[in-house]
């Protein structure tokens, strides 16, 4: 198999040089591919993102181990001037909230061709150009007239294109999206999903998806990593960990979350529930951060770190091990 | 039970709302402008029964929200009627309309910025008792402890502020402060949608209690279909200011009929049972008209793969199309 277009390697995050936000990360993606990551807030999703693309939110959170290779080539060992040039143009982000990503002062038009000239010596008459097929190929009808648009007069689907235009003008070898149609209606979502997917068909780029979203991992990831207090606890193809989860927390999670069903239903049933919630940074102990909410938790779960188990394209963080996607005995 | 297969006598109507709407003027530019306004709601009729579930779905700009508080008479109605237990409440003031507002609640969907930051939650939660004069203080502080209690909370939590809680406890707040005027019907708009996954199922279970406990009446408002599919018993989609469809929700999502209501379900990522990946069955195109200028005739023509010229120029009422289950639609309703 070709080697992975980003490979995140035991990265690990701290908070004040103690607290680890995230811990022993390890993650891949390959090329025309989509990795979901997906878990409650707290987990370490959007940090993973932000400590790939090297925007640490604080200067509070350092790196404190592990490689984040891009190609190949690990992005911690980068000045932060060699990092700009790679923002933009071999990796790039997509945000939540378009709103807050866009600057309201300025026009499509001027925003998404600064970014193109930023990596390119064209004039500003081909930048234009180039903006107004970007904008067709996300999707905005009219482009021609949307390039003269300021962001405020766009719906959010269309500003969620327009920042997808953006994020793909410099022709990234990964592009991360960090949630980004949790904003939107359904219907716009859909559309969303579908200029991301033929964008992907066209060049070749590796998503990383974060949601909390099931429904959307499985419509849109190759693979997904179940992410929880900052570690991950179960990775591997998305179809047969959403059909088969493993790790008991992504059991609740895929069983918490009601999806539309073919089933008809009757009065209102009792959903399933994950009881309490992610600790916090300074409540996670040594052994399995899961362990206070697993209903399969002993003394070792408490006391000892789980050990990261290898079925096939599987993985999974549990001592309670695992065997056609079940948690069997003890190893 | 509403919702079910098996033919029941449906229990007596609770909320009976027809032909309601709502209109926001527009400031207009300068004098020579026509007065324009926008029609939120814009002539909507059902009947809610006793003890059941109402949802109503549909995307932003859809009315769901301003019908919900048009019923609790907390947005001024321009036209139609609202009944609470038979009995017309549409154009009641001073006591009466408190009377009939302690009789309807409504849990938000982000319970922060419904609550006071600098007040303590007991104090929230026993505002409405005080406002009503019910009991006196020391019966009410007991009931705020009691109704702390149901809701999972620990009555010791009475002192703490707002910020001190996460947000499902915060919204259990929410739902106890909607309990304590032990109201009939409560409306909940989106009230699981700003919580985190697994704190959402808690919260759903938890209106699931009270609403059996309580005998309440729910008016449910959300755009998640997934959760809407389990707790609502009936359900109208709302499109542009209009309900679109309507029927039992068993009905609603084995035979969608509604070309609106087929692509809004469609859109929905990642079906149960579905396999994954499934291609995107006739994506919507493009977004919904604005509620200002409507085109004549069916407001979806413009997003609809169906339209006929008819379309553009009828606008097509609700009718049933098949046994209490209302369309709107002349591709279904020739």
């Amino acid at each position: 198999m070709q080697e992975p277009v980003l490979k995140v390697d035991g990265l690990s995050v701290a908070f004040r040089n103690s607290l680890a936000i995230l811990d022993d990360v390890s993650l891949e993606v390959h090329r025309g591919q989509t990795l979901g990551i997906v878990g409650e807030s707290g987990c370490g999703k959007s940090m993973t993102a932000l400590a790939i693309m090297r925007l640490m939110p604080s200067a509070a959170l350092t790196v404190s181990g592990g490689a984040i290779r891009l190609n190949g080539e690990n992005l911690l060992d980068l000045d932060d001037e060699a990092m700009r040039a790679i923002r933009g143009s071999r990796a790039a982000m997509i945000f939540q909230d378009p709103m807050t990503s866009l600057n309201p002062l300025f026009t499509v038009g001027n925003q998404v061709g600064e970014s193109i000239q930023k990596n390119r010596q064209i004039g500003r008459a081909e930048a234009r150009r180039i903006t107004a097929d970007l904008l067709k190929a996300v999707g905005l009808p009219d482009p021609e007239r949307h390039l003269d648009y300021y962001p405020h007069q766009l719906s959010g689907g269309k500003r969620q294109r327009v920042m997808i235009a953006m994020a793909i003008a410099g022709h990234p070898d990964v592009l991360i999206a960090d949630e980004p149609t949790t904003a939107l209606d359904v219907t716009v979502q859909a559309q969303i999903f579908q200029v991301l997917r033929d964008m992907q068909a066209a060049s070749g780029t590796a998503i990383v998806l974060i949601t909390h979203d099931m429904g959307a991992i499985s419509e849109m990831a190759d693979r997904v990593a179940v992410m929880y207090a900052g570690r991950v606890v179960e990775e591997g193809p998305a179809d047969a960990i959403l059909a088969a989860p493993s790790h008991p927390y992504t059991r609740g999670l895929v069983s918490c979350i009601p999806r539309v069903s073919d089933a008809a239903f009757d009065g209102w049933p009792e959903l399933p529930v994950i009881p309490g919630t992610v600790p916090d940074l300074d409540q996670r102990g040594e052994g399995c951060h899961f362990a206070p909410r697993c209903p399969l938790a002993d003394d070792r779960c408490a006391k000892r770190r789980p050990p990261v188990l290898h079925d096939g394209e599987r993985r999974c963080a549990c001592w309670y091990g695992m065997a056609g996607g079940q948690p069997h005995g003890r190893i | 039970m509403a919702g079910s297969e098996t033919p029941m006598p449906p229990a007596p109507p609770k909320v009976e709302v027809r032909d309601l709407r709502v209109e926001f003027p527009l400031r207009r530019r300068s004098f020579l402008d026509r007065p324009a306004v926008v029609h939120a709601v814009d002539g909507v009729s059902f009947v809610i029964r006793r003890n059941t579930v109402f949802g109503i779905v549909g995307e932003s700009g859809s009315g769901k929200t301003t019908t919900a508080l048009a019923i609790m008479r907390l947005q001024a109605a321009t036209g139609g009627r609202i009944l609470l237990d038979g009995a017309d409440i549409t154009d009641l003031t001073g006591d009466a309309l408190r009377a009939v507002r302690r009789r309807m609640q409504i849990i938000f969907q982000d319970p922060y910025s419904s609550l006071n930051p600098r007040r303590r939650v007991g104090a929230a939660v026993r505002e409405p008792l005080d406002l009503m004069g019910i009991g006196t203080p020391a019966e009410r502080e007991e009931t705020v402890a009691r109704l702390f209690a149901r809701v999972g909370l620990s009555p010791a939590q009475r002192s703490l502020f707002p910020h001190q809680f996460s947000g499902g406890q915060r919204q259990r707040i929410g739902i106890a402060r909607a309990l304590a005027s032990q109201p009939e019907v409560v409306v909940c708009d989106e009230p699981v949608s700003a919580l985190d996954v697994a704190v959402q199922a808690q919260i759903l279970n938890l209106m699931r209690e009270i609403r059996y406990d309580f005998g309440l009446t729910y008016i449910f408002v959300s755009h998640n279909l997934g959760v809407v599919q389990r707790v609502c018993d009936e359900i109208a989609v709302m499109y542009l200011g209009r309900i679109v469809e309507r029927a039992d929700r068993n009905a609603l999502f084995a035979r969608p009929q509604h070309p609106y209501t087929r692509a809004l379900l469609a859109a929905v990522p990642g079906r149960q049972d579905t396999g994954p990946r499934a291609e995107l069955p006739g994506t919507l195109a493009g977004d919904p008209p604005s509620p200002v200028d409507l085109p004549p005739g069916c407001r979806f023509a413009s997003r609809c793969p169906h339209a006929m010229p008819r379309c553009r120029s009828d606008e097509p009422a609700l009718q049933e199309a098949a046994a209490a289950h209302f369309v709107a639609c002349h591709l279904v309703n020739p």
